[in-house]
């Protein structure tokens, strides 16, 4: 059973602003539709977005009940961007947080339409879960098999930044361009990382995990990024969410920003355990 | 009497750029660096006071955000001053000129009578 965590962006860079006027489009390698599944279905587990500027609301939709309740507005999230002192302060706010989710199906299109003030820009990202994505076999384990391999722990700079556009992903930028101590044969699991500034959504995308991005926020409220994938193991103990790679593909490891500021560079620092073996299950 | 030790304290911002932000001499360089645009506008501004001569910072704002509202904000300037200069350059004909004109002319008279 190839199972995957896949990340998504959506985003508009300048909305026209009115009530669910602005439609979002995926990002540049990132698709609203959900893949042909051997179960037929998957579930989005974590979901976060911004908008660069005002309050905004988002409407996520798809064209099936068992999905979200209706086609109309579907499950609608307001997005308090001025709270907590000034627009743009946030950076990523929840939507879906775990261990809520939601169900998603083969053939399925999200839709995310919103109500924003002209000019701002607007951005969704979310995690999705599928237990049998055919042609992937994602490299992820679960804590328990983390700390029975566990060797010693390393950080590790990489400063990726985000785009000249708004909402776009920035160039991608090796896991060892800017920090090269990752030691080859060494198993290494990505428990999170740390920040300087706030972005909205983290990609990582390898070999290792099906070429599909995985990643998070790390916005004012969801800053606490350190233990991240490890944090999402524990709402979901029956899940393997914790990414994986072998020392030797650390160049194959890819980071890319992406923020609903222009060519914010948050200066990533990874937080891995290294492992003695392969700590991934599945 | 409040024991406030400062008053009129000065609020002032400042930029405060990424030290790998560049500035850039070529692409090759913003993109070694990862940006995606030569001149990226990266850092902060601070939003503070300063305290003796000390800068105290207040908010800070990522800068690219802080220097897009400057850029909507003097174009909408710019629009409303050149929609202004188009109101005002528009020669006045039709029914609102027809409507002025005899006032102005009834106007006329006053202004000849002697001050008393």
């Amino acid at each position: 059973m190839p199972r995957a965590v896949v990340l998504n962006t959506a985003s508009k860079s300048s909305t026209t602003g009115g009530t669910f006027a602005d439609t979002l489009t995926a990002n540049s390698g990132d698709s609203l539709t959900i893949p042909n599944l051997q179960s037929g279905q998957g579930k989005i587990v974590s979901m976060w977005g911004i908008d660069s500027a005002s309050v905004a609301e988002i409407a996520l939709t798809d064209g099936r009940v068992e999905s979200v309740h209706d086609p109309q507005y579907g499950v609608r999230f307001n997005v308090p961007s001025t709270a907590g002192g000034g627009a743009g302060k946030n950076y990523a706010l929840p939507m879906i947080t775990p261990p809520n989710y939601l169900d998603v199906f083969t053939g399925d299109t999200l839709a995310f339409t919103v109500t924003s003030t002209a000019a701002d820009a607007v951005m969704v990202s979310w995690l999705t879960e599928y237990q049998d994505l055919p042609g992937v076999q994602a490299s992820f384990a679960n804590w328990q098999s983390v700390m029975a391999n566990r060797f010693t722990e390393i950080g590790v700079a990489c400063n990726a930044v985000a785009s000249g556009t708004k909402g776009a992903y920035g160039a991608t930028r090796a896991a060892n361009a800017d920090d090269t101590r990752w030691t080859g044969g060494r198993w290494y699991a990505i428990i999170g990382f740390t920040v300087q500034l706030p972005v909205t959504t983290i990609s990582f995308k390898g070999p290792m995990w099906g070429n599909f991005r995985f990643g998070l926020p790390a916005g004012l409220v969801t800053v606490d990024t350190a233990n991240y994938f490890l944090d999402l193991n524990r709402l979901y103990p029956n899940e393997n969410l914790i990414p994986v790679f072998n020392g030797y593909d650390a160049g194959s490891v890819l980071l890319e920003v992406a923020d609903a500021a222009t060519s914010t560079s948050p200066k990533v620092d990874i937080i891995a355990v290294e492992c003695k073996n392969n700590p991934a299950i599945g | 009497m409040p024991d406030f030790t400062h008053t009129d304290l000065q609020l002032v911002g400042r930029h405060v750029p990424d030290p790998l932000g560049g500035p850039f001499e070529n692409a090759q360089q913003a993109q070694a660096a990862g940006y995606d645009t030569l001149n990226p506008v990266t850092g902060t501004y601070e939003i503070g006071v300063v305290i003796e001569g000390a800068f105290v910072p207040l908010i800070s704002e990522k800068a690219s955000l802080v220097f897009d509202r400057i850029d909507v904000a003097k174009q909408q300037a710019q629009e409303a001053a050149a929609a202004q200069q188009a109101q005002a350059d528009q020669p006045q004909t039709g029914p609102l000129a027809d409507q002025q004109q005899p006032q102005a002319d009834q106007q006329q008279p006053q202004a000849d009578q002697p001050q008393g």
